[in-house]
């Protein structure tokens, strides 16, 4: 148990200084970071002014250092656009895209649970065939397209729910849903999955035979086995939807931090694009080590292994 | 997340179930298809017709709309703005610059449609080598590069990927190359566990005692036997490269004007779409006819065979 939680933690610190260095990177690789960030109109003093003003003219393993010492104290330098510390504007909108991401995730596994139970209660092959084939539909359309087309539907054929922005409640639902159906689609064929595996196990047989309802075998004794292997998934999957907000945000317009990192990268304001970057990167190595914990509390084979 | 990689799921959920027909009713929603007797052959499923159809509608639609007469996906025709699909001579309508929506669809899924097959063959090579590395010599090469693959679950890739794109300044090539190095982890991870469970069989043996080379086994008995298992995890792949594009060429990052794309169409389609929809809804069929066809044909193969499960996480979003 504790060489495990352990590795997980090596593998976190790992993670955390591979990003940083890919921070680093991405603001060097077309060689002048001055020439990236002052664009294609610097004239060649201001290059060496900013060299100098920013440390780029110093070698690159004291850069990189200098670069990750600062960065593990969140100091990632000021946002070129705004003036004030990068890392403060990501954090400030860090919370709008947590709610976006959360109301998704949330609606997605609570769905994905309710049908799949439904479907392994009451269903027979043909319902669970049908949600699984939605499933695999709803998989295929990329999430911005399912935004545009609900903006139309919602928004402008029907003028049920507001399109654009976040004014009020009502204008997280679009975006939410539209997050949200793929993560329903997701759990359901990832639950459909899991209860496949356990159907054909030796302990289901078992308690058939000893005359248990169905009920009762998928309840207590399917469920919690089945459900197991979701949650390792379901951390990932948190933790890319953190970070694959940013199409959504863009798509409905909300003012999250993923929104805040394109619009950095397109007005070449990189500290910010390495702030986010990195901010976006430690919440999900956070909860992927949450993750971790909790299988290792819920599945005993890996707290005694 | 190991255990729901690919190669793990085959005959998993399979056998047992004809033996234990004692309770039939929580035994029909078991979703294990009976097992057919050989040599009889089943007719295409309405599913398998439907995706074909699809899928036939887009190869016609990129191979022969070129050679339509009125095909001009660039000159832009400024007193023909957003003419309405079922015109004049533009069966599609025409985008806000008066350039043929029906040209533009085609040129974009052919450019679609050639960039996914470039990043499958990208990713496919890059998994097949470090896949066999790792699992023909195990021990720490494994440990490494498996860690390597491991640490990209634990990025958050498409955040990544704008942000590097953006850096290195959008363009076909960009693309290519910068998807092409990412998703090749899930091939690397079913050939590692394929080579690995070969290394030890007689015929690798066999090779090894007549004085084979490392890099002969592995070209010439290993690659074989997982050639066929990627081919159809590649095919099935072209549909998540297709959706990663064009959510870049949505944010601007993919392919650049003036060559058209799916993701920019639907873009730009986005801001008109009070006034005239068919804008973002003609490339959104073109996308679904693709994608969707695709996704039914998968569908169908994992139910099949038993292959559920392994592609179902991907970072594409």
């Amino acid at each position: 148990m504790l060489s495990f939680l352990g590795r997980r933690l090596v593998r976190a610190v790992i993670t955390v200084f591979g990003v940083l260095t890919i921070a680093f990177v991405i603001v060097r690789l077309n060689g002048s970071p001055a020439q990236l960030m002052l664009g294609p109109d610097a004239t060649p003093e201001n290059i060496v002014a900013f060299d100098r003003a920013y440390g780029f003219d110093r070698s690159i393993p004291e850069q990189l250092l200098t670069f990750v010492g600062n960065g593990l104290q969140g100091d990632f330098g000021e946002s070129i656009r705004f003036g004030r510390p990068s890392v403060e504007l990501v954090l400030d909108q860090l919370p709008s895209t947590l709610l976006l991401a959360g109301s998704a995730f949330l609606f997605g596994l609570l769905l994905a649970f309710v049908l799949t139970l439904v479907v392994e209660l009451y269903g027979g092959r043909r319902l669970r065939n049908a949600v699984l084939w939605i499933g695999a539909l709803v998989q295929a359309v990329p999430t911005f397209l399912l935004g545009v087309l609900a903006i139309l539907v919602f928004a402008i054929w029907l003028k049920l729910l507001p399109a654009l922005g976040a004014d009020g409640p009502t204008s997280l639902i679009l975006p939410a849903v539209t997050l949200g159906l793929f993560e329903v689609a997701l759990y359901v064929r990832l639950f459909a999955v899991s209860f496949d595996e356990q159907r054909s196990l030796d302990y289901v047989r078992t308690a058939y035979s000893k005359g248990q309802s169905r009920r009762a075998v998928v309840l207590h004794h399917m469920l919690p086995n089945a459900a197991l292997p979701l949650l390792t998934v379901a951390g990932i999957n948190l933790g890319q939807l953190i970070g694959g907000t940013v199409v959504i945000e863009t798509v409905f317009n909300w003012p999250g931090a993923g929104q805040l990192i394109y619009q950095a990268v397109s007005a070449k304001d990189y500290p910010v694009v390495q702030a986010g970057v990195v901010v976006i990167a430690a919440l999900f190595v956070l909860i992927n080590l949450v993750v971790d914990l909790l299988y290792a509390v819920l599945d005993p084979r890996v707290r005694l292994s | 997340m190991t255990r729901l990689s690919a190669g793990a799921a085959p005959g998993s959920s399979a056998g047992l179930h004809d033996t234990v027909a004692v309770d039939p009713s929580p035994l029909d929603v078991l979703g294990v298809a009976p097992a057919r007797p050989a040599g009889r052959r089943r007719l295409p499923t309405v599913s398998i017709v439907i995706a074909t159809a699809l899928l036939c509608s887009i190869v016609a639609l990129v191979v022969l709309a070129p050679l339509l007469p009125g095909y001009d996906p660039v000159t832009q025709h400024l007193d023909a703005s957003q003419l309405r699909p079922l015109s004049d001579g533009h069966l599609l309508g025409t985008d806000p610059l008066g350039r043929d929506e029906l040209s533009r669809v085609a040129l974009a899924g052919r450019v679609s449609i050639l960039i996914a097959l470039a990043v499958v063959a990208l990713n496919l090579v890059i998994g097949v080598v470090v896949g066999l590395t790792a699992g023909y010599f195990g021990g720490r090469a494994d440990y490494l590069l498996m860690g390597l693959a491991d640490l990209q679950l634990t990025i958050p890739v498409l955040l990544l990927l704008i942000a590097v794109i953006a850096a290195v300044g959008p363009s076909t090539t960009t693309l290519v190359v910068v998807l092409g190095v990412t998703f090749w982890v899930r091939y690397a991870r079913v050939t590692r566990v394929i080579a690995a469970s070969l290394r030890e069989r007689e015929f690798v043996l066999a090779a090894v005692t007549q004085g084979a080379t490392d890099r002969w086994i592995m070209v010439k008995h290993l690659l074989p036997t997982v050639i066929p298992q990627l081919i159809v995890m590649g095919t099935f792949d072209i549909g998540t490269i297709v959706i990663a594009e064009a959510s870049l060429s949505y944010l601007g990052l993919g392919v650049q004007a003036p060559t058209p794309s799916w993701g920019g169409m639907i873009a730009e389609g986005q801001r008109y779409l009070q006034t005239n929809p068919a804008l973002v809804l003609v490339p959104a069929a073109a996308v679904f006819a693709l994608l969707g066809g695709l996704a039914i044909l998968g569908q169908r193969f994992s139910a099949t065979y038993g292959r559920g499960g392994a592609d179902l996480v991907t970072g594409r979003r």
